[in-house]
């Protein structure tokens, strides 16, 4: 099996890191800045679901990235 | 800037560590004890953002140095035939039971037995230059991996949880003793230790057990594609070395390391 790594391969290795990227910015903050005030934000949604689920997104892009084998023209 | 020097160095001994044979974690506690040794507090916390994203990397850079074969098995498997990617996929889940029942039941003990204590960390790694040595001078290495192999390879990767036991060594040696051809044994290693790597992140990621911080972007970025790198680059030497029987210089270097660390235990 031939697995050339071409542009389209590099491409889609970028876009799993920046995705990635994203799930990490998106988990941050929330914290509360005064440590007897707790702050609810550090476990809603965004940062518990969608977060977690982007990161692992990336990581499927970038084993997808891996095995995707460009068309021959 | 201090941050990305150390995720720099970090993703250097991830992709290091990880695929040749010297134990990360004996590295980690001797470290720690000459740190504390000389009056510092050792090593900071263990980062488990950092150190999920850089096993992800370098479980990233196993399959990219596999992926033609990766490819293959899931082609086998898709086939949904009893053929050889099936069975090579079957042994792959039993090597990996071991480890899952040792890493979820014994973790702690194992820790509180080997935290600081340097003298069977030292021992462990003596244990793994021996494996390392009788594992170059291996002669009949032509059999292919069955499932009572598999078995016992996973039986040795649930042995290098302990400090000082290398688990690329452990099982790459355990699988040349066995008289597993050399190559097979290497790809078998690198590739066991792949689906229990994705599980233990996707874990630790959906349990909320992770927090991130803006200010750590760059550094584990830096420190994801630093080890990337430099585990491609280890992966493919280790899979030479092991192929050329040049084991034994590493055995070399855990005896030495190993018996430095017992000798100065009782120092």
């Amino acid at each position: 099996m031939n697995f050339t790594f071409g542009k389209t391969n590099y491409q889609l290795l970028i876009a799993g890191v920046i995705v990635m990227a994203i799930g990490f910015v998106l988990m941050s903050g929330g914290g509360s800045d005064d440590p007897n005030v707790f702050s609810d934000a550090i476990f809603n949604t965004q940062r518990l679901t969608i977060a977690p689920i982007l990161i692992l997104t990336g990581l499927v892009i970038e084993i997808f990235a891996i095995f995707y084998k460009p068309k021959e023209d | 800037m201090e941050s990305i020097w150390q995720a720099i160095i970090l993703g250097i001994i991830q992709g290091l560590t990880e695929f040749l044979p010297i134990s990360s974690s004996g590295h980690l506690e001797i470290a720690t004890f000459i740190l504390e040794h000389f009056g510092s507090e050792g090593l900071p916390d263990e980062n488990i953002l950092m150190t999920v994203v850089l096993h992800a990397a370098t479980a990233l850079s196993t399959l990219f140095i596999f992926r033609c074969e990766v490819a293959q098995i899931f082609k086998g498997l898709l086939q949904f035939k009893w053929n050889e990617e099936f069975l090579f996929s079957l042994k792959i889940i039993i090597s990996m039971f071991p480890a899952a029942v040792v890493g979820i039941l014994f973790d702690k003990q194992i820790d509180a037995l080997f935290g600081g204590r340097i003298l069977l960390v030292g021992s462990m790694l003596v244990v793994t230059g021996l494996l390392l040595f009788v594992a170059d001078k291996a002669k009949k290495t032509e059999k292919e991996t069955s499932f009572g192999h598999a078995l016992l390879i996973g039986l040795a990767q649930a042995i290098a949880i302990l400090p000082g036991i290398s688990r690329s060594g452990a099982t790459i040696s355990t699988s040349v003793l066995l008289g597993i051809d050399r190559e097979r044994a290497a790809r078998f290693s690198f590739l066991m230790v792949v689906p229990l790597i994705f599980g233990k992140m996707a874990d630790d990621i959906l349990g909320g057990s992770i927090r991130a911080d803006m200010a750590t972007l760059l550094p584990l970025s830096i420190g994801f594609i630093i080890a990337f790198l430099t585990g491609l680059i280890a992966c493919k030497w280790m899979i030479q070395l092991v192929k050329k029987s040049k084991l034994k210089y590493f055995a070399y270097y855990c005896f030495v390391l190993g018996t430095i660390a017992v000798f100065w235990n009782w120092l």
